[in-house]
């Protein structure tokens, strides 16, 4: 029987420091700032073998087409998606195109559909979206080149040229991409191409095998974990565990008899140790006998920012306003959600070595330009000579567009001579987390006589992920107070809604948790939508149909969950609810019965208007993951304080969803002719409220904290 | 201590210390990074390997445990589930999946045509990208296919369990 072949990757690796320096010529999408600090230069492998007609492509003799991917793969399918975008302008058959991650250089950054200057980070779900015309460009470009060179060659007009499966065809005349590229490679690229009309896409569309797959079943992908450099040695730490705390102290003399340990010394709030092996470095940690205060962290529990959430939402500020300000607010009810921890499977690490003319990082990071700024400024060493290379990411979640874990592993390669790879325990990671915020809601709302709502009001208090990140001035603007309260506001017909914010301030660290805010928003409104719809008398899909009246694409894409799910077996119960995020709307059907009080989850149905989809099949994985990894949180998932400290160390109190609760996901893509909207994370919003408006159905009780298998088991 | 370990069917003299847990000496000393690390207590299963062809989660197995074991790692694996994890396009982040593999491996040599609730019991590995129903899907394509080829004469001196390679790691560590 025949098996994988693991040999065969399609793709590239950046093989720093070696090979030829070209001027390339710059795709001429949209201004580049900065363009200079980086010159237009760039470190290539495969010298004198294959062509660069831009920055993202480069064309062998064979016709083997490598494309420089910005954006990191870590799961969501982004090294296949992207360079399709760039084949299918290019004329080039997909079997031809391999992958490689990009240098982190301004050449490859991408525009944002949500801020102003071009980024080159992996979040947000925008990486379809951010892409979407610059690659398509940037193969529309490399087409017109190539068949610029043909037509020289074959001294004819362009105009009587045309590309196809690979090749310039000129009536009965051929040459292929591989021929062709060196001589394109001369040529300037076009001031002007024409991006293919979407009708005539081949490629866009279809889903061909990912490209990262066959390595990743043969354990031959290389995440950040996975690096080797000559001469490396291994480092972990321990930080101070205690969030809003310090080191006071330590004493190494334990660690340091293990053997295999070169050193161990402070950075930060933390306790690096330095041996030949992790193992050693990990065995010499745990002896370690440190001496931490709890800082601003003393007695800070979870009733604590509990109450202090909940205070706050009194003084809650106006952020949104649909008609006239809310009055009568008479149905009055509080929501919570705890913070959470991404826990992706792959630990915290990343690989260093700083020399004295330049630094190195291969990280699994979102944030590869993030991390360069970051070395530039820990180092002191020029950004351009600060080189880093994204690794395949075990998870990212967005836990890794933290750069927390970076910092100290070049801090860490700052004190050590040499390449030293970084991980953190497990343990490390639960203490040392940069949580999905708790936060606290209040929802009211005024009912007309037919029991629909007249009047809305949603108030949530979060900490503000910004808080620290950018200057004090920019945390009440808009773009920023619009992801805490993304979603609250509704697609419903209500005459009169209201949305406030306020932010709290704790000592306890957060960032941005896969589909950040909107992940407990969809769980606030849909639910509560639905205890309005059974306050008013109606059956909660009715209720929403008539609300969904002036939002035509919402109610297409709930219709099409609806249709798609099979009438409600006996003892099941169904809740439904919807969610706008990332450009996307996904609409969820989940279907429960109970057993011994506890929730068996038989199936999710769900439908996404995400625009024109690119690969069919990395959108259902997503819808699927997604889906499922809501389910985790909304009935497991709760991280808790004691004195500023995380009680939950590792899996055994920090309950992930496994393979035996997890239902089949159904999933469903709405046709469309719009621009492409997020995918990744889309899907996570509404799961926690189908799941609760399930439960209600079931059994009565209307649940209004997360996670909600807390208070199942305390029934 | 010194210590022959048998891994992939090879046979490697190396110095251990012997609490060290077979996974840091497969990862760093032998340079077989396909085997995850992802808890250390044995609770995700991204560090699970073959020990005589049963799944152990090497994060808490002592390396002394496994010298003279027969040890393989996904390496070493050749199996119709890696196909079948193609053909469903599993994988999403892949970082739990090389555990998965060697789990599902263990579970189909032991129960040639699992039942979903065989595989609900014996799959216990984490997936935070949660694609539980594909692999789910891709453990019953990839029994299908072991019994077709079981059915088939000229397969017939292909094991029906799949194969747990015999030869040296072939890994290019890139």
């Amino acid at each position: 029987m025949s098996s994988v072949t693991c040999n065969l990757s399609r793709r590239g690796f950046l093989k720093a420091g070696s090979g030829l320096v070209l001027g390339l010529h710059l795709s001429g999408f949209g201004p580049l700032p900065e363009l200079d600090e980086f010159a237009v230069a760039t470190e290539l492998t495969g010298r004198g073998s294959s062509h660069p007609l831009n920055a993202w492509l480069r064309i062998s003799p064979d016709g083997q087409a490598t494309v420089r991917i910005g954006a990191v793969e870590m799961g969501q399918g982004v090294y296949t998606s992207l360079p399709m975008l760039l084949a299918e302008e290019l004329e080039l058959p997909f079997e031809q195109v391999r992958v490689e991650a990009s240098p982190t250089d301004k050449a490859y950054y991408r525009p944002s559909p949500t801020l102003p200057i071009p980024v080159l980070m992996t979040g947000g779900s925008e990486s379809v979206r951010g892409h979407w015309l610059q690659l398509r460009q940037a193969g529309a470009e490399a087409r017109q080149m190539l068949i610029s060179a043909a037509a020289k060659r074959w001294k004819v007009a362009a105009r009587n040229c045309h590309a196809q499966g690979g090749s310039v065809h000129c009536r009965e005349r051929r040459a292929s991409y591989g021929e062709l590229a060196e001589s394109a490679a001369e040529l300037h690229p076009p001031h002007r191409v024409r991006l293919k009309e979407p009708e005539a896409f081949t490629l866009l569309g279809s889903s061909p095998q990912r490209i990262d797959l066959p390595e990743k079943v043969c354990g031959a992908a290389v995440f950040g974990i996975d690096v080797q450099r000559e001469g490396m040695v291994n480092a972990t730490l321990r930080a101070c565990p205690h969030h809003g705390g310090e080191l006071v102290s330590f004493d190494p003399s334990e660690a340091l008899k293990v053997s295999g340990v070169r050193d161990i010394f402070a950075i930060d709030h933390a306790v690096a140790v330095v041996a030949d092996y992790y193992w050693q470095a990990s065995k010499a940690a745990k002896l370690l006998n440190i001496t931490w205060n709890e800082g601003r962290g003393k007695g800070l529990d979870n009733a604590a920012i509990r109450g202090k959430l909940e205070g706050a939402l009194e003084e809650a500020r106006v952020v949104h306003r649909r008609g006239t300000a809310p009055r009568d607010l008479e149905l009055s009810v509080n929501y919570y959600s705890p913070h959470l921890e991404h826990a992706p499977i792959e630990p915290l690490n990343a690989t260093v070595h700083v020399q004295p003319e330049q630094v190195e990082v291969w990280a699994p990071t979102q944030v590869q330009a993030e991390v360069q700024k970051q070395a530039s400024r820990l180092t002191g060493i020029p950004r351009e000579r600060c080189f880093v290379h994204p690794t395949y990411l075990g998870g990212g979640f967005g836990r890794r567009t933290l750069v927390d874990f970076t910092g100290a592993a070049i801090q860490i390669a700052m004190r050590v001579n040499r390449p030293v790879k970084m991980l953190w325990s497990r343990e490390e990671c639960f203490a040392r987390g940069q949580y999905r915020p708790a936060t606290a809601c209040r929802l009211s709302a005024t009912l007309g006589p037919d029991g629909f709502p007249t009047d809305y009001e949603a108030r949530i208090a979060s900490q503000n992920i910004f808080d620290g990140r950018v200057p004090d001035f920019l945390l009440e603007l808009k773009f920023i107070t619009a992801t805490v309260h993304e979603g609250l506001d509704t697609p419903y017909a209500i005459q009169r809604e209201a949305v406030r914010y306020q932010r709290i301030q704790l000592p306890i660290p957060i960032g941005w948790w896969r589909s950040v805010h909107a992940s407990h928003n969809g769980f606030y409104r849909e639910s509560f939508i639905d205890e309005l719809a059974h306050r008013g008398g109606h059956d909660p899909i009715q209720y929403r149909r008539r609300l969904l009246r002036n939002s035509p694409r919402h109610l297409q894409c709930f219709e099409l969950a609806l249709a798609k799910s099979p009438p409600l077996p006996a003892g099941q119960h169904r809740g439904v609810a919807l969610f706008k995020s990332y450009g996307s709307i996904v609409a969820t059907v989940l279907d429960l019965s109970m057993r011994d009080g506890w929730p068996k989850v038989h199936r999710i149905v769900c439908a996404v208007d995400c625009g024109r989809v690119v690969h069919p099949d990395t959108v259902h994985a997503q819808l699927m993951g997604a889906s499922l990894m809501g389910l985790s949180a909304a009935l497991y998932e709760e991280m808790s304080f004691e004195d500023g400290r995380a009680v939950q160390s590792n899996f055994h109190q920090y309950k992930l969803l496994g393979m035996a609760e997890a239902p089949q996901v159904d999933s469903y893509i709405v046709p469309s002719e719009e621009d492409p909207g997020g995918i990744g994370e889309v899907a996570l919003p509404p799961l926690a409220a189908a799941l609760g408006n399930a439960l209600f159905s079931a059994t009565g009780v209307r649940y209004r904290q997360l996670p909600l298998g807390k208070q199942l088991k305390q029934s | 201590m010194q210590i022959d370990l048998k891994v992939n069917g090879a046979v490697h003299k190396l110095e251990v210390e012997p609490d060290t847990p077979l996974l840091w000496v497969l990862r760093e000393q032998l340079g077989l990074t396909g085997t995850k690390f992802g808890c250390g207590i044995g609770a995700c299963g991204a560090c699970t390997v073959h020990l005589y062809g049963t799944a152990v989660r090497s994060c808490i197995l002592p390396v002394a445990a496994a010298a003279a074991a027969e040890v393989t790692t996904i390496e070493g694996l050749s199996h119709p589930l890696q196909e079948a994890w193609i053909a469903e396009q599993v994988p999403q982040c892949g970082y739990c999946q090389s555990g998965q593999l060697m789990a599902a491996a263990a579970l189909l040599r032991a129960k040639p045509e699992p039942t979903d609730q065989d595989i609900d019991q014996s799959m216990t590995n984490l997936c935070r990208c949660a694609t539980y129903p594909r692999i789910r899907q891709g453990i019953q394509r990839a029994a299908r296919a072991l019994i077709t080829a079981a059915q088939s004469p000229e397969d017939q001196q292909q094991s029906t369990t799949g194969t747990d390679m015999a030869a040296p790691s072939a890994t290019d560590q890139q």
